[in-house]
């Protein structure tokens, strides 16, 4: 069952039960007053009736000093008229009277409505004794009272009898105009509360519309509910949830694509080695023997193999960087540069190439393998990019508590196109050159990475024929103690 | 299918990686095409518009212009291309041959499936001729005769598709299960030995005993 459809039906058999109840006891509790007071006034009225007979009779006796038997029926008819004449008698204000011996023979009446036979009220009476019952009859109600007088010495019966049926018609009448009111607020009530129950529901379905196209995959669907109540404060929660996930999504597809390029590359890079070590192999395999063809194919699969080799070991250091969990601790940066120097000594040597080194010591919070190897590979791409007998620096600068490390040279340099592109991995600005020095385009992806690593900068400035600058800035560092002392002295 | 007593069929090979190009051109060589070689998609390009071809290899990742560029611009020449590529994707084959390429062959392949689809393409434009010649021996393909001199000399089915198939991959040994695969089909279920069979009653028919070759443990070569 929806909700708005529960609150609307519990309400609604809540106000109906409720308002039935209060008007029931309303009208019942009215009812018994208005019974309890025409009791009253019966009983009273009856008494009145008696006591005038005992009254009456005390008096004649002691007036006339009668004999045993006096004539009763004369006195009673007697007493009677006076009493008729007394009240005025009018239609409903009184009741009626009948008067019977011990043996219920009626003496006098002058009920005007039926009366019962059984006559519960005659019974067990006894002096001073007051009976009363309410009896129905032919739909109308009676209320009868009986008490014992003794006239004469002699107990007589005296029977009041009243139609109370007005008070029950009353009653009827209440509860008819009851129910009209009871229909009509109900019926407003519903008609409101409908209304009332769909308003207050109405964010629900908002948000379920919503949840159901997040659900869907459309993760940009932000709830829009306009309200100060908890719905505000849900709606609110809930599209911080939704930005988180599709923040999350997104940041997962851009990683999921640059991951898919990766290994596109990748096996873009593996393909060509493998398609001429398999293709010369296969010719020395199946061609007929021919020297000169023969050393050109195993020339090639030896270097095809060499080109394999370099890029396992490259994707060894990229995945070494990006996949281990790296605790920096402070180190001297300078005993590493010349550990990466000493690496580097034979390529340098190959082609003649001075690497200067313009020194200023400070310690880092770094790990000490990875900067080396982001800075063989910085100083082997600046070897590859430089003539024969040129000259790379390596300089290092504290500013503050920054410390750049840059390598400068005057190499062939990198178009402007190409710059945001680099550190892609196996990106190569020249395909060719890069070929004949075993390159895969990795190094420059390498070194992001281990400046990611160190939360450091690394940025490249290149001017096509004039060279290249690559600086890595550390932020936080401290300036070598040595410094520090002396300049303290 | 080397008519090349009477036209050289001359192929262009497009790949910027140095020893691939030489292994293709090698190849080519061997099965008598001739062929030229360009480093560059944009070089590529002006070569194509001065001088005309029977084929074009071409790789798709390309300095200057890649491949799918470059076979936009020269669709109008109508000459038959075929995409040498690393890439596998479904998506890249589908983008290769909707491009306009004939064929689209993945690295790294066999070379004698890049032979049968220079083959299978250059029919398909007509320019190799119908008749493979072989010594004093005519191979016609299409009338499924072999004429020694002008003696025509019975072959069965098979024995006929083997011959052809070394005449085509002449100097290169074929090795016992692709001369099964390709002659028999995959479901043939047959041993190398009917290879060995049906290679003795070839040699006999034709009298080319000393030239097919047999290759230690691989296969087979007809050799000139």
């Amino acid at each position: 069952m929806k909700l708005w459809l529960k609150i609307y039906l519990f309400s609604l058999l809540l106000l109906i039960f409720t308002l039935n109840i209060a008007g029931f006891i309303l009208i019942q509790k009215l009812h018994n007053d208005l019974l309890e007071k025409e009791v009253e006034k019966c009983l009273a009225e009856q008494k009145f009736v008696s006591s005038e007979f005992r009254i009456n009779s005390l008096a004649l006796q002691k007036i006339y000093y009668l004999d045993a038997s006096p004539d009763i029926n004369m006195s009673i008819s007697a007493l009677m008229s006076e009493y008729t004449s007394l009240t005025n008698r009018e239609d409903g204000e009184h009741g009626s009277i009948e008067i019977l011996d011990q043996q219920n023979k009626i003496l006098y009446s002058d009920l005007k409505f039926p009366v019962s036979d059984e006559k519960q009220e005659l019974e067990n009476l006894s002096d001073g004794k007051t009976n009363y019952i309410i009896r129905t009859l032919d739909d109308k109600q009676y209320l009868y009272v009986s008490s014992i007088v003794n006239v004469y010495n002699v107990p007589i019966k005296i029977l009041y009898g009243k139609d109370i049926s007005s008070i029950y018609i009353e009653k009827m009448n209440q509860c008819t105009l009851f129910m009209k009111l009871d229909i009509l607020i109900c019926s407003l009530f519903a008609v409101f509360m409908f209304f009332i129950s769909r308003l207050i529901t109405k964010p629900i379905n908002t948000l379920i519309a919503s949840t159901q196209k997040i659900s869907l995959g459309q993760y940009s669907e932000r709830v829009r509910i306009k309200s100060n109540d908890e719905f505000n404060v849900l709606s609110n929660h809930f599209n911080l949830m939704a930005k988180t996930i599709e923040d999350k999504i997104n940041e997962l597809e851009i990683s999921n694509v640059e991951k898919e390029t990766f290994i596109n590359n990748l096996t873009h890079e593996l393909k060509t080695p493998l398609t001429s070590i398999i293709g010369y192999s296969n010719l020395i395999r199946t061609a007929k023997y021919n020297e000169e063809l023969f050393f050109e194919a195993a020339d090639y699969i030896y270097k095809e193999g060499k080109r394999l080799e370099q890029m396992a070991f490259k994707m060894m250091d990229l995945i070494y960087a990006k996949t281990q969990e790296f605790e920096l601790t402070p180190e001297k940066i300078m005993p590493i540069i010349y550990e990466a120097e000493k690496s580097m000594l034979v390529k340098l040597k190959d082609k003649n190439i001075d690497l200067i080194i313009e020194e200023e010591d400070c310690i880092v919070d770094m790990d000490k393998d990875l900067i080396k190897m982001a800075l063989c590979n910085l100083v082997e791409n600046a070897i590859k990019a430089s003539k024969n007998n040129s000259k790379i620096y390596l300089k290092v600068t504290v500013v503050h508590d920054k410390t750049f490390i840059s390598i400068v040279d005057s190499g062939s340099g990198i178009s402007k196109e190409h710059l945001d592109k680099i550190w892609q991995p196996f990106y190569v600005v020249d395909k060719a050159r890069c070929r004949k020095n075993n390159g895969a385009g990795i190094g420059l992806s390498i070194c992001k990475k281990i400046a990611e690593v160190h939360k450091a900068d690394i940025k490249i400035n290149s001017e096509l024929c004039k060279g290249t600058e690559v600086t890595l800035t550390f932020n936080n560092s401290i300036a070598y103690v040595n410094k520090t002392i002396k300049s303290i002295y | 299918m080397q008519g090349g007593l009477y036209l050289k069929i001359n192929i262009l090979i497009i790949e910027d990686d140095e020893a691939i190009s030489n292994l293709i051109k090698i190849n080519l060589s061997m099965a008598g095409y001739e062929s030229r070689q360009v480093f560059d998609g944009l070089e590529a390009f002006n070569l194509l518009k001065e001088e005309s071809f029977d084929l074009v290899l071409m790789d798709i990742m390309l300095p200057g212009m890649d491949g799918f560029e470059l076979m936009k611009r020269i669709k109008d020449l109508n000459i038959p291309v075929i995409f040498l590529t690393a890439k596998n994707g479904l998506a890249d084959k589908v983008n290769g041959l909707k491009s306009g390429a004939e064929d689209y062959i993945v690295k790294p392949f066999e070379t004698v499936e890049l032979l049968a689809r220079i083959e299978i393409v250059l029919r398909r434009y007509s320019k190799n001729s119908n008749c493979a010649e072989f010594k004093n021996l005519k191979i016609y393909e299409d009338e499924r005769i072999i004429k020694k001199g002008e003696e025509t000399i019975e072959l069965t089915l098979k024995e006929f598709e083997l011959m052809l198939l070394l005449v085509k991959n002449k100097n290169r040994a074929l090795s016992r299960e692709y001369l099964l695969e390709k002659i028999w089909g995959y479901e043939f279920m047959g041993e190398t030995r009917t290879i060995d069979a049906h290679i003795q009653k070839v040699r006999k028919k034709l009298d080319i005993t000393d030239n097919i070759k047999t290759v230690y443990k691989i296969g087979y070569r007809l050799e000139e």
